[in-house]
């Protein structure tokens, strides 16, 4: 085992909350990757006789579908595996395309400096005052609903956070002294970046895609929810509420089983997120971990 | 002070512009407004004298200078939808409604969040602290639609406090507003702990205790005082980002009459008009919130000198 | 002066304290004061049986290197240790008052009251957001009621008794207006708004240009004299303790290894960490580097040490420094050392071999 991640290991075992966590999340990434296979059934497969079941440990439920059924007779349990796939998927496409994006940016407008960087720095704070999710549902409306068009809409909407946080941060590791002496002794610039700038970002922006993962996922729910994102047949947490609401007061069964599902995913996230932000930053470790007693 | 005024009202401008290009070039450029004002089974000479009345056949610069000189007059047409309604007079109408939700939902948030902030930088990593930034990561990991229903199922339907949709008195307000709230205050929660925990930390809080000043005055007169900008900012930031969209899920489950709701609508018919004017109001009533704050950081802080 | 802590049997009565060389009962007596850090490595024991006394009037200067504990002993005399740390033995009398027993409300009266304090950095140390007259008069409302135009008129007073210039104008000023210096006036005039018995000045000089320093030792020695304040003076600089004090004490991983007249501790000092101290210090040609180094690190306060602690640094170390834990006793008049070496073999083994270097400390007028 290499010595960071025993060393991270050995971190985890400290704080029981975030050793949850991250075993929530390797869970629902699990799921996400194996739905096909540990899915009781089809999510799409509809049965109008059995419909509006509860769980199995309700009157009238079964174990042939564990977590009931819906409007449709579709198995609940089957419905949100496959919606931690689309969720998880939207998720990690948009921080990849846009962490990527941000951080080549802000990494470019840190070490440049000077025009590059006014330039840069401008764009981003006016993207920034721009009022995103209206402008994303509107984006949505015009070129229609759909994954890819979410996953497109919520990376031009959010690449402007790495850009600030990696521009903030190189700037920082620039004037360190061994990034200047490597300058000095003639390093190029791309072996800087590479390799002495991005390895020092790491930390940052794997606390920071974390949340971001988050978020987007939240976002993916609200937009689904309104009917401008994942469509129908694909699944979707977001889009079972959506369907749920017409049932909320006979059968908020319906509501809260994908609500669970979304809630649990994302505050483990944020817990995994959190956690990381105290092991990778020792000021503030030294500030709150201190008090063990 | 002046220039100062000058430089953010030039760059609020700029970001007015650049919000009228994405909505044109939306709006105007990727979808068609003829084609979805005809009945699908218009003819293709329909669609032509439709484009030429819309003004669509226009050069595209020609088309932008109209519509930007409609923006500048508040005029975006009339609503594709809502046939001799103003677009722009439709939002205007509902524009009190999402605020008055976005007022008390941020509102509550803060009344949440800085004494629970406070309370767990008073000693972090406490058996307080932890329960409280786990409450907070939970308020924010929920989101305000989810909650919504929730809080119906619980509130209206189970218990029968409030009304499950509406407008007008408290008890259609309670919910929405505490809706809106909860992810707010657990975000703002977390900020404040951290905040607090900064300023806990300085040398001019030992100096005040050296003093004798009591925890709560040192905790409010000194370190919440020094916190405040930051706060103050984060609650502005809250503020414009619910009027943003944030409210609209909120809107659409408790049928609150507020312009997230009517955006949804605008949106599921297609009425771009009315999304035109709708962002375009929004993000002037965000940006003049934003020269609010900066104005009133000249209040807070001495040392901001307005150069 | 015997030390309490290490001859328990000798204060029958344990709320009288009694300085032997007056008579009566000093100021503040401290008996054995332990503070404790609770860190994932461990309870870091900042200060570990720290025990000494003033007088009235009288001024005593601990000096040791950073982290020795000097700070954090002055701080836990009014339980003013931010959390997680804690005092957790020992007692504090002052003015016949047991601190570490008081009340939160009682010993709030004493803070800012009755002990005034001076930090090291004055440019933090004040509040940024409040006008230094507002931050005056906080501690005149708190403590003597002033409301107003009494506070404002006293706190222009108090401006004025620490010479700052146009004080009727300054007082509205904030401290981001002020220079180092400045603030470092306005502090003491906070320290000294209420006429305490006690000034505890931490480092008050470390963080200010060479030329400051003097001028504000200067200003703390007349308001010393003149309102018969005692004090308390913090520094890890030997020619401030040598300029300022009567008394000093020496501290070394969060214990006291040397007190003793500040003359006859600097002249003649019988303790090895004190002797390498001053020869660590820069003769008065060289005034450009003033920390001290000596080789090593300190030991870790985290763990339970045996022997010396100085022992691992100490150039005369000797097996029994690191079989036995030393004791403080008195060697000469009023002048007692933790050394184990001096003690059994005294002075005269320190001083040959250690020479004193740094040029002659004691009574050097800088």
């Amino acid at each position: 085992m290499p010595h960071w991640l025993s060393s991270v290991l050995g971190e985890l075992r400290r704080d029981r909350l975030a050793t949850a966590a991250v075993t929530i999340v390797m869970t629902y990434l699990l799921a996400a990757l194996l739905a096909p296979w540990i899915a009781p059934g089809d999510p799409n497969s509809q049965d109008v006789v059995g419909r509006l079941q509860g769980p199995f440990w309700d009157q009238g439920g079964a174990l042939a579908h564990p977590l009931g059924t819906d409007a449709l007779g579709q198995d609940l349990l089957s419905r949100v595996i496959y919606g931690a796939r689309a969720s998880l998927l939207i998720g990690f496409l948009v921080v990849l395309v846009a962490g990527t994006f941000g951080t080549v940016l802000g990494v470019v407008a840190g070490y440049r400096g000077g025009r590059t960087d006014q330039i840069i720095s401008r764009i981003t704070d006016i993207q920034t005052a721009f009022p995103g999710l209206l402008l994303a549902l509107t984006i949505l409306a015009v070129i229609g609903p759909g994954e890819t068009n979410l996953v497109i809409v919520f990376a031009i909407n959010g690449w402007m956070v790495y850009c600030r946080t990696a521009r903030s941060q190189t700037l920082s590791i620039r004037e360190q002294p061994y990034i200047e002496a490597a300058r000095a002794a003639g390093s190029r610039q791309r072996t800087i970046i590479f390799g002495h700038i991005i390895p020092n970002l790491a930390s940052t922006l794997v606390t920071l895609a974390t949340l971001e993962l988050a978020r987007i996922i939240l976002a993916e729910s609200v937009l689904s929810f309104l009917g401008v994102g994942v469509q129908t047949p694909s699944v979707s947490w977001g889009l079972m509420i959506a369907d749920a609401e017409t049932y909320m007061t006979t059968n908020p069964w319906l509501t809260f089983v994908p609500g669970a599902a979304l809630a649990v995913l994302v505050l483990a996230m944020n817990v995994v997120a959190s956690w990381v932000r105290t092991i990778a930053d020792p000021v503030q470790r030294s500030r709150e971990s201190i008090a063990r007693a | 002070m002046l220039t100062f005024l000058a430089r953010r009202l030039a760059y609020s401008l700029i970001v007015i512009g650049g919000v009228l290009v994405v909505v044109f070039v939306t709006t105007r450029l990727i979808g068609d407004p003829a084609r979805i004002i005809l009945p699908a089974t218009a003819s293709q000479a329909d669609y032509e004298l439709q484009r030429s009345r819309m003004g669509l056949d226009q050069p595209i610069l020609a088309q932008f200078f109209v519509f930007v000189a409609g923006a500048v007059r508040g005029d975006f047409g009339e609503s594709l939808w809502d046939r001799g309604s103003s677009a722009m007079g439709l939002v205007v109408e509902r524009i009190p409604a999402t605020l008055q939700l976005v007022f008390a939902g941020v509102g509550l948030a803060m009344a949440i969040s800085i004494p629970a902030g406070i309370l767990a930088a008073r000693r972090p990593r406490s058996l307080l602290d932890r329960v409280i930034t786990l409450l907070s990561l939970a308020g924010f990991s929920v989101p305000n639609f989810l909650l919504a229903m929730v809080l119906i199922i619980v509130f209206a339907v189970g218990l029968g406090w409030f009304y499950t949709s509406g407008f007008g008195t408290i008890r259609h307000l309670v919910l929405p507003a505490v809706a809106v709230a909860l992810p707010v205050a657990g975000r703002m929660t977390q900020f404040v702990r951290s905040t607090m925990i900064d300023e806990f930390s300085r040398p001019y809080i030992a100096t005040a205790r050296s003093k004798g000043v009591s925890e709560p005055a040192i905790a409010v007169r000194h370190a919440l005082r020094n916190a405040a900008i930051p706060i103050l900012t984060l609650g502005g930031w809250e503020f414009t980002r619910q009027l943003a969209g944030y409210t609209v899920a909120v809107e659409v489950v408790f049928a609150w009459p507020g312009v997230g709701q009517l955006a949804s609508q605008a949106i599921l018919r297609r009425d771009f008009t009315v999304i035109q004017a709708d962002v375009f109001l929004v993000a002037i009533i965000v940006l003049v919130i934003n020269l609010i704050i900066d104005l009133l950081y000249t209040v807070l802080d001495p040392r901001v000198k307005m150069v | 002066m015997p030390d309490p802590t290490t001859n328990p049997g000798a204060n029958p009565t344990a709320n009288a304290v009694v300085n032997p060389a007056t008579g009566r009962a000093p100021l503040l007596s401290v008996e054995g004061l332990r503070t404790e850090f609770p860190t994932r490595a461990g309870v870091f024991k900042a200060v570990n049986g720290v025990s000494f006394i003033i007088d009235r009037g009288e001024t005593l200067g601990i000096v040791g290197e950073s982290g020795s504990g000097k700070s954090v002993s002055a701080l836990s005399l009014v339980r003013l240790v931010a959390p997680p740390g804690r005092v957790v033995g020992g007692r504090v009398m002052f003015e016949g008052q047991d601190l570490l027993a008081a009340s939160d409300k009682e010993l709030r009266r004493v803070r800012g009251g009755r002990i005034g304090f001076v930090f090291q950095d004055p440019m933090t140390s004040l509040n940024p957001l409040m006008t230094v007259g507002d931050q005056l008069e906080e501690t005149l409302r708190l403590h003597l009621g002033l409301k107003g135009a009494a506070a404002r008129g006293r706190a222009v007073e108090l401006l004025k008794h620490v010479e700052i210039p146009a004080a009727e104008s300054r007082v509205r000023a904030y401290p981001y207006e002020f220079s180092g210096g400045m603030c470092q006036r306005v502090m003491i005039a906070i320290a000294i708004a209420c006429n305490p018995a006690l000034l505890v000045a931490d480092e008050p000089t470390t963080a200010l240009d060479v030329t400051i320093q003097g001028q504000i030792l200067a200003l703390i020695k007349d308001l010393q004299r003149e309102l018969s304040m005692a004090l308390l003076l913090i520094t890890h600089d030997l020619g401030v303790i040598a300029h300022m004090t009567q008394r000093t004490a020496v501290m070394y991983a969060g214990r006291i290894v040397e007190t003793g007249p500040t003359s006859a501790l600097l002249g003649r000092s019988l303790h090895a960490y004190t002797r390498s101290l001053m020869l660590c210090r820069p003769t008065a040609s060289d005034t450009t580097s003033r920390l001290l180094t000596i080789p090593g690190q300190p030991p870790n306060l985290a763990q339970e040490l045996h022997g010396c602690p100085f022992a691992p640094r100490c150039p005369m170390a000797e097996a029994a420094c690191t079989e036995r834990d030393p004791e403080l006793l008195e060697l000469a008049a009023s002048h007692t050392s933790a050394c184990i070496v001096a003690q059994r073999d005294g002075l005269s083994a320190v001083v040959d071999r250690l020479p004193a270097g740094g040029g002659s400390l004691a009574g050097s007028a800088r």
